[in-house]
């Protein structure tokens, strides 16, 4: 077993608001090894983001990390000058990508910027960059460093977004909703386009969606997130063949599958407010299988089969002398 | 080039309607006002016929629509009259007294912004910290100040409890007579390098130091809270977070991104706040006895000097509504957003 490259401990982050505090992520654990990918899935508020700028250590200034460690190599880089993490141990593909660039800087710019950050001048950076373009499929790299964000399309933008992720080689990548704001008949090439600079690069990756059709063809394992937490983890084809977590199984329903004429079940209510306390699980109120007062009082544990793990009363996770006591 | 003609034309033509408007709003003010401005022009102890005299001289006993029609004509040939009080063309006096007030108000100016910008990145960047506290307040007073009470506390204090910098005036006076000092350009720092009289322009510049602080409150305290409201927003966007997750330093991004965003609204207010900084430049200029257009129209208004009053607020208005015109043009020059 190689070593892990990326270990998540028990992380906890909250926003801290004027009148009240927003408990994103309320402890996630996981490991990675070198060139590993992790879909993340889960609906939008679930701490999915959030999670991901922990790890790329570029949360917003309002964002307290509570509790846990990150260790990328066996680097704690939550104990480490950013300035030496960022773009260089960790990277992001970030999410909006018709924010993601300033309107007024060349992407030639940014990737002068990028690059210079490690040393090295404008016109060594801009040959590095005009390489790192051309080997994601640009045919002509100088046209693309000499415009601007709004010259280019969204499917062209998505590629010099993560070609500037890789730009400084980093250990991880975390793609936030790659698939999100692109086409439907872009989703295939940036689908293939991060396999690519994964096994290229055997760069460890992290995808982030809600959209967990695509995670079997994008990641080994997979997650599902639910109010700050991780409910269910394991590998990807049998998490989403069969799901264990009640979440899970009507997440997997909610997806549209092509020539299949199933009829589409949306989840019915909301994830849980994550500014108020949460007792039990968090999925009870919209649970159909929901087990009465324990899983309203009591947050489910840990429960193993095959590789997976699922955060459930239904396989048992608690004893039963928790809700006496 | 983002800026057509026809734009440039309009804007000329709107400040001709402004200058006019302003024109013949202190024109009327001036009649209306019971004066008898005949006494200053005929002399002490002038008889009855050379004040009759000076009435008809004056125009003072024809209708106002006649008087302002006059005035109108002469001003269409570029005379702004004579003043009553310093009997020298007015235009003349204006353009003698104008560098006085300019070199004051460009120094507030530019020591107000250089001092105002680095102030507001800093809050921005200690968003709720102790300096951004600091900067926050001060701004707040500011902008609040009085600027003659913050002339007259300056002067009390600085200048005649400490004695560590002069008290008024542009140039020592008995200096610049025993030197036999005439203003070239009339931007006294200018004039005394030109001259080579180092000596002359250190005197200059001391006395050039408190007025223009003082006349900096303003354009600072603006400049420090637009840069940091304008720099927290810009710090929110998504692609500074992104730049910082690639590795991107925070002055870099600073200084490479977020002043992009910076600059242009910054030069639209600045430029609107310069007129104020003018005004502000007039009220100090009258308690350090400082030669300039504010004095001459201050020394205008208490003898009824007619033409240099209406002259002078005419040169302000003119001066206020290019700069405008001149500065929404910069703004679309260096926003590529703007189009005029
Ligand atoms: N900067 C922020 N300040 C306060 N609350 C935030 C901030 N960013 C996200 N949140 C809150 O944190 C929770 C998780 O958000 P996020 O991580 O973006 O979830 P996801 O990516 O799964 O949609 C949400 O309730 C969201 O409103
Ligand atoms: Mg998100």
């Amino acid at each position: 077993m190689k070593d892990p490259m990326l270990v998540v401990k028990n992380l906890k982050v909250s926003y801290k608001l004027k009148d009240r505090v927003v408990r994103a992520v309320r402890g996630v654990s996981f490991k990675l090894v070198e060139g590993q990918s992790l879909c993340i899935v889960g609906e939008s508020g679930c701490g999915k983001s959030t999670l991901g700028y922990a790890i790329s250590v570029s949360l917003p200034p309002n964002a307290v990390i509570e509790e846990g460690e990150i260790l990328v190599n066996g680097v704690n880089i939550l104990k480490t000058d950013p300035v030496t993490v960022r773009g260089k141990l960790v990277s992001l593909i970030p999410q909006d990508v018709g924010a993601a660039l300033s309107p007024l800087n060349t992407i030639g710019e940014v990737f002068a910027d990028v690059l210079g950050s490690i040393g090295g001048g404008r016109d060594s950076s801009l040959k590095v960059a005009s390489d790192i373009l051309k080997s994601l499929g640009f045919s002509d790299p100088q046209r693309i460093l000499k415009s601007y964000p709004h010259e280019l399309s969204g499917g062209m933008l998505q590629r010099v977004l993560i070609a500037l992720a890789i730009s400084l080689n980093p250990k991880v990548i975390i793609a936030d909703e790659p698939t999100s704001m692109v086409d439907a008949s872009l989703r295939r090439e940036v689908v293939d386009l991060i396999n690519t600079i994964r096994y290229n690069y055997s760069v460890t990756t992290i995808i982030i969606t809600h959209d967990i059709a695509i995670a079997p063809s994008l990641c080994d394992i997979t997650a599902v997130m639910y109010a700050g937490k991780i409910v269910e983890i394991g590998p990807s084809k049998s998490l989403i063949e069969k799901p264990l977590h009640p979440y899970t199984k009507m997440l997997s329903k909610s997806i549209p599958r092509i020539m299949k004429l199933v009829e589409l079940k949306p989840i019915p209510g909301l994830p849980p407010d994550l500014g108020s306390p949460i007792k039990g699980c968090p999925f009870a109120p919209r649970c159909p299988d929901v087990v009465g007062d324990l899983c309203y009082n009591v947050e489910p544990e840990e429960y193993r089969a095959g590789g997976r793990s699922v955060y459930c009363h239904l396989y048992g996770g608690a004893s039963h002398d928790t809700i006496s006591a | 080039m983002p800026v057509s003609l026809g734009y440039i034309v309009q804007r000329l033509f709107l400040t001709l309607i402004v200058v006019l408007g302003v024109v013949t709003i202190v024109f009327i003010a001036t009649r209306i006002i019971p004066a008898h401005p005949e006494f200053l022009w005929a002399g002490p102890h002038a008889t009855e016929e050379q004040l009759r005299k000076a009435r008809e001289e004056l125009r003072l006993d024809e209708p106002i629509i006649v008087q302002y029609v006059y005035y109108l004509k002469s001003l269409l040939q570029g005379d702004l009259g004579v003043s009553w009080r310093t009997r020298n063309p007015v235009l003349k006096d204006i353009i003698s007294a104008l560098p006085g007030t300019l070199e004051l108000a460009i120094t507030g100016f530019a020591i107000g912004i250089a001092l105002g910008l680095p102030l507001g990145l800093l809050a921005a960047l200690n968003y709720g910290g102790f300096i951004d506290k600091i900067v926050r307040t001060s701004t707040i007073a500011g902008s609040a100040i009085p600027i003659f009470w913050a002339a007259l506390i300056f002067q009390l204090v600085l200048a005649i409890k400490l004695g560590l910098l002069p008290g008024g005036h542009r140039i020592d006076p008995s200096l610049a007579i025993v030197t036999g000092f005439k203003p070239i350009t009339g931007f006294y720092t200018l004039d005394t390098l030109l001259i080579g009289r180092l000596d002359l322009f250190i005197d200059v510049v001391k006395r050039l130091i408190m007025p223009s602080l003082i006349v900096a409150i303003y354009p600072m305290s603006l400049t420090a809270r637009m840069t940091r409201s304008l720099a927290l927003e810009s710090l929110q966007e998504d692609f500074v977070r992104n730049l910082r997750s690639w590795g991107v330093s925070d002055s870099t991004i600073i200084r490479r991104y977020v002043l992009k965003f910076i600059i242009p609204p910054l030069v639209a207010s600045l430029g609107l706040s310069f007129g104020y900084t003018l005004v502000g430049a007039f009220l100090v200029e009258v308690i350090f006895a400082w030669n300039g257009l504010g004095m001459y129209i201050v020394m205008a208004i208490l003898s009824y000097d007619y033409p240099a009053i209406i002259g002078g607020i005419m040169i302000v208005a003119i001066f206020y509504t290019l700069i405008n015109a001149f500065v929404d043009i910069l703004h679309a020059h260096i926003d590529p957003r703007v189009r005029l």
